[in-house]
């Protein structure tokens, strides 16, 4: 059975939504058998992003929370995060919020945010997988 | 130093964001004296909501004088708090009988 690239869904941006996300993207890791431990501390990162954008980018209620997960060559796993709303204060508004993205920082070992359009916090993950 | 009997909260399942208000609510000081031992044993996920609450409760503690010490399943909720840069703030345990006898004795 082949082992699928990549993970892409959207999403309500309700305040429940990282939960199924985080899911999803277990499951994905899971298949493309990253090391346990390596898994979790994604899992970490990309739920910290996620319950960043689901707090912060969804200020009418009615927009969307997208979740892009790629696998790369050298092991290298590439997860966007996408919302509706603009940047502003994120990292100070919310108690927590400022240990979050500093929990995705630790992990990550490439972080870019874009604020273009909405806001794309885009991640790069070591992925080893287990031998 | 802490004296009395322990206080222990425990939180188990996924402690994340949605579950705020509870977790805040469950890393409150009782009015006893003793240490507190939050038992995160149960905890399949867990990400910076807990984090804030353990810092608050861990702040109000020592303003009266109460320790505070975590008892784990694994390593996860330890990497998650180095990661935050907090490595050093807590004392963890993996095992319950001797994260009580520290706080009972004051070693924490």
């Amino acid at each position: 059975m082949s082992v699928p690239s990549e993970l892409r869904i959207v999403r309500a941006g309700k305040l429940d939504a990282p939960r199924p996300l985080r899911h999803a993207l277990d499951a994905f890791l899971h298949a493309l058998r990253v090391e346990h431990e390596r898994r979790e501390d994604i899992i970490v990162a990309v739920g910290e992003a996620l319950s960043n954008a689901v707090e912060h980018g969804n200020p009418a209620g009615n927009g969307t929370v997208e979740l892009y997960a790629r696998i790369e060559p050298s092991e290298t796993l590439v997860v966007d995060v996408r919302d509706d709303g603009t940047f502003i204060d994120r990292e100070h508004g919310t108690p927590g919020r400022g240990f979050g993205l500093g929990i995705v920082r630790a992990i990550a070992r490439a972080v870019s945010i874009d604020t273009a359009n909405g806001t794309l916090i885009s991640m790069t993950f070591d992925a080893p997988t287990a031998a | 130093m802490s004296g009395g009997s322990v206080q222990v909260i425990r939180l188990a399942g996924e402690l994340d964001a949605t579950r705020r208000e509870e977790i805040a609510r469950a890393l409150t000081l009782d009015l006893g004296r003793g240490g507190v031992l939050v038992d995160l044993s149960g905890a399949e996920y867990a990400d910076s909501t807990v984090i804030a609450e353990l810092v608050r409760l861990r702040r109000d503690a020592d303003h009266v004088g109460r320790s505070v010490a975590l008892l784990t399943g694994s390593p996860r909720i330890a990497r998650i708090l180095a990661y935050a840069g907090l490595g050093e703030a807590f004392r963890i345990f993996e095992d319950r009988g001797t994260a009580l006898t520290a706080l009972t004795t004051g070693t924490v």
